[in-house]
């Protein structure tokens, strides 16, 4: 965009540096001269000095000086400030001139190069004639100068040079013309920055020398103009703090000027003007908060000043302008690191900014609206001599007036028509986008979501006035979900009346039957007349013709909709539209509850769809489709009713797919599931309704999953949540409300119609061949085939026990290892009706504890559901948890030949070995027989026959054995020698001839065997008589390797009279046993 | 270098503060008015000064908005719901600094222009906005706060009414009334 006459000047905008001229310098031709212009300008970092540098050639022509005024009495002012001032100042007339010369001290032409250099000197000083302007001279040298005060000839040389050029020492500079070139050059420059902060400093003071001559009631005008005079100079200076200072006080200035229709314009634009530069100068400063309170002042005290009625306008401009600008100076503080805040940020004064805008072109729009005949004045009393203003803010055709009085009043009328007439070429949309648009990404930084919406709604109602309708459409699309999803319907209806006008005047059919399906539904709040008119409309376009055009349009842009529309008519091409309701709120409702969440296979599956309208007139569909995960189902779901395309509206009440609004319509839908779905989900994928019909045109609304749009969950959520109760409603109709959506069902297996017992006489033995009879009866009607028995331990537990587990049918061979935990799918035939069969099962289980046993029964039948035959697979399972102990228990204990208890036994003395078996089983047991398996360290005394063998018995009681053993002599074993095992086979008493016996074997415990060096063992007899000898006979046995000597003492008792020996000494040889005998007689009294 | 007013000084501690947007006259008015002019406000009973008035619920959705019919009602409902930026800031702000004492009244929300926004959060989330015209510069604090605590009140006898149905919009007669109270008289 070109600049407008709002813009403001650039030379208001930018920092005021320094203007320094630089003549003598042939940057075209020369090199070295080339370089040292380079220098200058090249990498002007914010480290160097502000200063603008300008080459121009030495005789250059300044702006003239006018001459002095030596008294203010009758002179006055025409304007505050002149539109040249400014640029004047900043490009135009320098704080220095310096002129580059190249001399050397040692040049041998001397006298002629100085008076040459001060000529040079004397034109530049006569183009300045009257300005306090600086001049400075510099030689450019080729050798590098000699410390100072060395070089005898250069400080005469120079003295001569600066009194040949009327110059003081300072003035005068040396360039060597050498590697250090920048160095020098910052050095150079550092100097003239301090000639110009002088020359600066001289002009505030001169500016500051007129005020004593002014007086308050002709000089107004020039008390603010050199207020900002001096402000502007300290800027130039660098003085910011001062520069502040003075426009703060030309600013108030400003407002105490007396203010007239004539001159507001002066007085709002200068105001502006300093205001900028007091904002700019606040953030600059640090001190955001200060910016912002004067921008506020300069609203409120600016705000009502609009100046003639006939061009309010420009006042909103301007308005504009000043918000425009103060946020864009706020957006530039923040890119310079200061923060700003969610309530305040650029973005406000952007918002605002457009708001103006706005303003402007609403006035405008009222203001302008001249016929077409009214031409443009002639000639233009907006043209001036020289094409600008001589004053901001001042009316053209009027320039230095200063009179309220309109001297011209037809002058006036001509330049206010001219004005008029060309704000209408404004493109006022184009910067109110502008404005929306950088407000927009502001509020998108501060975290202001809603407000950015808000703020793109205007811009695409703004693209809307503009005629833009692709680019409103996007916009306005864009935003709308943001006002669904927080359900603020006043917004979203007003979104949708601009959308669908957008898409009328556009032809665009898919947008514009999904707005009007929007505002027809419950979301909208237009009211039913709108409604009826747009439902009118919508049945139009599905009739293939075009629709009316919507209110308050553009007359043009309805003509070329219209025209539009009838293209689209003619027009050959796709008229199906498939529409998905999730993203929005149709004026149709539907909701799908399948009546339970699951159905048996052999009864037909039956679901509802719920429809309801919420237009204001009754409106016919075409057709209903439901489509679901298996797609064959699909075919089952239709409904479709032949009707004319004309017809959408006849017989409104007749028709399954004719809703009446506000009437909630159900309609059944029945098929039988495949039995490949049983244990499957059934899911209603989406239910498709299509309005109008293909001969015209065809809506088809699509939901996803069992119903629901985008306004559904909350609604279920709040119905949830109320507490309401519902008025009673005749019997065939429910409550929209009170409907939940079942969008999906399971299919399950036919209920099994037999019997399955199992018989069975817990608990189990260890090892045994556990019998469980099954029986299976079947009560079904028909034959049932196919039966099939899966039978074992449940999948599912221990995995040890899988291992431990062992089934089989046939129970006369002990299973082992290589038999399975489960038998699947045994046949057993099929089963007429009332028929029953057995089988038995084996088990045998190795291990104690309690295991899940699993019996299912699997068969086909043949069924007919909704008259169709199906075959339907139905099983039935039992189960049932067995325990398993172990049948007895067995203690083996060692015991004397006498029957005396053995911690140990001895190398070869016969003991005896006990084994006592408790019964531990509830049931009866019989011990088939026993057998002793004798480990090799370990010989029989007698025979070792079972002792037990087929002994039955019941619970508790116990069947015991005993054996003579020996253990000859094997030397010291740790831990005890090894006995053998001890094997018994058994069966219950109660099972069957054929069931295999099982064999227990028992590991017998190790016995500590000990050698002892002499065994005595006495041989009595097993009775005496009174009177008669009672030979008694001592066996003595060395067991020893070595000789003993043995001494044998006898203490018979009183009982028996003794004879023999009492006391003997005897040597007992190794491995001798000696028979020692002594008699005893004895009586027994009475 | 003109001074900042006080008040805005000790409002002020965050970096930039809303309150600055108010004009000078308008912050200087709430330090210095007399206590004659509060006085005169208790008479005349709450202050008829708000042109819109809205009940939000906690999942931001309006409950009740009522604005002056003499102006675009389209625009005092996007007022509201911009402002709602701001009150979940608000509310998220304190929710983070865990105040066990919650003040419910949020103070002045954005100002525009032409009007200034203030919130009001109850401690179920439901919000009370109200828009003030901003010439109206006499208007303090504290009678903002009272309005508010007299809107909740009413609000809080609504939702008692055992046919309130939670959710739904706010019909009532007696909330109407406080509310027509609290708004600018139309002539």
């Amino acid at each position: 965009m070109s600049p407008t006459q709002w813009d403001l000047p650039v030379e208001l905008c930018c920092r005021p540096m320094a203007f320094v001229t630089l003549t003598g310098l042939d940057v075209v031709y020369n090199a070295v001269h080339r370089a040292v212009w380079d220098a200058f300008c090249a990498n002007r970092r914010a480290d160097r000095v502000p200063i603008s540098f300008k080459v121009l050639p030495g005789d250059h022509e300044y702006p003239k000086c006018r001459p002095k005024r030596t008294s203010y009495e009758w002179y006055i002012p025409k304007g505050i400030l002149k539109t040249g001032w400014m640029n004047k100042h900043l490009n135009l007339v320098p704080a220095l001139v310096v002129v580059f010369y190249e001399l050397d001290w040692d040049e041998p032409q001397w006298k002629e190069k100085q008076s040459e250099c001060a000529t040079r000197v004397e034109i530049v000083r006569q183009s300045l004639q009257g300005r306090n302007t600086k001049v400075a001279v510099v030689l450019i040298q080729k050798k590098t100068p000699l410390p100072p005060g060395e070089d005898v000839i250069a400080s005469e040389r120079a003295a001569a040079l600066c009194n040949a050029c009327e110059l003081s020492g300072k003035s005068l500079f040396v360039l060597p013309h050498t590697d250090h070139l920048v160095g020098y050059i910052i050095r150079l420059e550092n100097a003239f920055y301090e000639h110009a902060q002088t020359y600066y400093y001289t002009e505030i003071r001169r500016v500051k020398s007129h005020k004593e001559f002014l007086n308050k009631t002709t000089h107004q005008l020039l008390f603010v103009r050199h207020q900002f005079k001096i402000a502007f100079f300290s800027e130039l200076k660098q003085d910011t703090q001062n520069a502040l200072k003075n426009y703060r006080t030309a600013y108030n200035l400003v407002h105490e000027l007396r203010a007239h229709e004539t001159n507001i314009l002066e007085i709002k634009t200068m105001a502006g003007f300093i205001n900028y530069k007091i904002c700019r100068l606040c953030f600059q400063h640090n001190t955001p908060l200060d910016a912002i309170a004067q921008f506020r002042k300069h609203i409120d005290l600016c705000k009502k000043k609009i100046g003639s009625a006939e061009l309010s306008f420009e006042h909103a401009a301007w308005m504009s302008k000043q918000f425009q600008a103060f946020g864009d100076l706020f957006d530039e503080a923040i890119k310079l690191g200061l923060t700003a805040i969610q309530t305040q940020n650029p973005g406000f004064y952007y918002q605002q900014a457009a708001y103006y805008a706005q303003e402007r072109k609403q006035l405008a729009k009222s203001l302008c609206n001249h016929e077409a005949s009214i031409m443009y004045p002639n000639p233009d009393p907006l043209e001036t001599q020289t094409g600008v203003l001589d004053f901001y803010g001042q009316r053209s055709w009027r320039q230095g007036i200063l009179s309220f009085d309109l001297s011209d009043p037809e002058k006036e009328k001509v330049g206010v028509l001219a004005i008029q007439l060309k704000e209408r070429n404004v493109a006022h949309s184009e910067i109110i986008i502008t404005l929306l648009s950088n407000a927009v990404a502001q509020f998108k930084k501060y975290k202001c979501p809603r407000m950015k919406s808000h703020l793109m709604v205007q811009m695409g109602e703004e693209y809307y006035y503009a005629k833009d309708y692709t680019k409103a459409l996007k916009l306005l699309d864009y935003v709308m979900c943001d006002y669904r999803s927080e359900g603020w319907w006043t917004l979203l209806t007003s979104i949708l009346t601009t959308a669908l006008k957008c898409s009328y005047l556009m032809a665009q059919l898919k947008d514009y039957i999904t707005y009007s399906l929007e505002l027809l539904g419950r979301a909208s709040t237009l009211k039913d007349d709108q409604k009826s008119r747009i439902e009118k409309n919508l049945i139009n376009v599905l009739m293939n013709e075009s629709p009316d055009p919507e209110p308050d349009c553009d007359i043009f842009a309805v003509k070329t909709a219209q025209k539009l529309w009838a293209d689209r008519i003619s027009l050959a091409g796709s008229n199906i539209f498939t529409i998905g309701v999730q993203d929005f709120v149709p004026f149709v409702q539907c909701k799908a509850k399948f009546h339970a969440p699951s159905f048996h296979v052999d009864v037909p599956v039956e679901f509802d769809i719920y429809l309801k309208a919420d237009c204001p007139h009754p409106i016919r569909f075409s057709k209903l489709c439901v489509s679901f995960n298996n797609q064959e189902y699909n075919q089952f779901c239709v409904i479709e009713e032949a009707s004319k395309a004309n017809e959408v509206l006849e017989n409104p009440t007749q028709g399954k797919m004719c809703l009446v609004p506000g009437k909630t319509r159900k309609l059944l839908f029945k098929f039988v599931a495949k039995t490949e779905d049983v244990g499957k989900k059934i899911e209603i994928t989406s239910v498709d309704l299509a309005l109008g019909n293909e001969t015209g045109r065809c809506v088809v609304l699509n939901w996803q999953g069992g119903g629901g749009d985008a306004a559904s969950s909350q609604e279920a959520l709040q119905a949830a949540r109320s507490f309401k109760r519902r008025p009673k409603l005749p019997d065939n109709e429910v409550h929209w409300d009170s409907i939940i959506i079942q969008a999906s069902t399971m299919i399950i297996s036919r209920v099994p119609n037999i019997s399955v017992h199992l018989r069975h006489e817990p608990p189990a033995l260890t090892n045994e061949m556990y019998c469980l009879v099954v029986t299976v009866q079947s009560h079904e009607k028909t034959q049932i085939r196919d039966v099939k028995l899966t039978a074992g331990l449940k999948p599912g537990q221990d995995a040890n026990l899988t291992q431990k587990t062992h089934v089989t049918l046939h129970g006369t061979e002990l299973c082992d290892e290589s038999y399975p935990a489960l038998l699947t799918d045994i046949p057993v035939g099929d089963l007429h009706p009332g028929e029953q069969l057995e089988k038995m099962l084996y088990v045998r289980c190795g291990t104690v504890g309690s295991r899940m046993f699993l019996v299912y029964v699997s068969y086909l039948i043949n069924i007919t559901a909704e008259e169709k035959e199906i075959v339907c697979k139905c099983h039935k399972d039992e189960t049932v948890t067995i325990e398993t102990v172990f049948p007895f228990d067995v203690a083996v204990k060692f015991v004397s030949t006498k029957f005396e208890h053995l911690e140990r036994v001895y190398a070869d003395i016969p003991f005896l070995l006990m084994t006592d078996l408790l019964s531990a089983s509830p049931w009866a047991l019989t011990v088939v027989s026993s057998e002793l398996q004798l480990a090799p360290s370990m010989t029989t005394v007698d025979q070792l026959e079972s002792q037990v063998d087929n002994v039955v018995l019941q619970t508790g009681e116990s069947a015991s054995e005993c054996f003579c053993l020996r253990c000859p002599s094997l030397g010291n074993v740790e831990g005890g020698v090894a006995t053998g095992h001890y094997i018994i086979s058994w069966k219950r008493t109660s099972a069957m001839e054929n069931i295999p016996v099982i064999r227990t074997v028992i590991t017998l415990p190790h016995v500590i065997v000990e050698n002892i060096p002499l065994h005595v063992n006495a041989d009595l007899p097993s009775f005496g008589r009174v009177r008669e000898s009672l030979p008694v006979k001592y066996h003595l046995q060395n067991k020893t390797d070595f000789v003993q000597d043995v001494e044998i003492s006898v203490e018979p008792s009183d009982a028996f009279m003794f004879s023999g020996l009492k006391q003997i000494r005897l040597p007992a040889q190794a491995f001798y046993s000696y028979q020692y005998f002594c008699q005893a007689t004895g009586s027994t009294h009475g | 270098m003109p001074l900042i007013p006080s008040l805005w000084e000790s409002k002020a501690n965050r970096s930039l503060e809303f309150s600055c947007l108010r004009p000078a006259l308008g912050a200087g008015a709430g330090s210095c008015v007399t206590s004659g002019g509060s006085r005169d406000a208790a008479r005349a009973g709450p202050p008829k000064l708000a042109v819109c008035i809205a009940v939000i619920a906690k999942e931001n959705y309006p409950f009740y908005i009522r604005s002056t019919p003499t102006e675009n009602e389209l625009k005092f409902h996007y007022m509201v719901h911009t402002s709602l930026d701001v009150v979940d800031e608000k509310i998220s702000a304190m929710a983070k600094a865990l105040v066990d004492q919650r003040e419910l009244y949020l103070d002045l929300l954005y100002p525009t222009e032409d009007y200034k926004v203030y919130g009001y959060v109850t401690n179920s989330k439901v919000k009370f906005v109200m828009v003030v015209d901003s010439s109206n510069t006499a208007l303090r604090d504290n009678e903002i706060r009272s309005m508010f605590r007299k809107l909740h009140n009413s609000y809080t006898d609504v939702m008692c009414n055992p046919f309130y149905n939670p959710g739904d919009c706010i019909q009532s007669r007696a909330f109407d009334n406080m509310v027509t109270s609290m708004m600018i008289q139309v002539c």
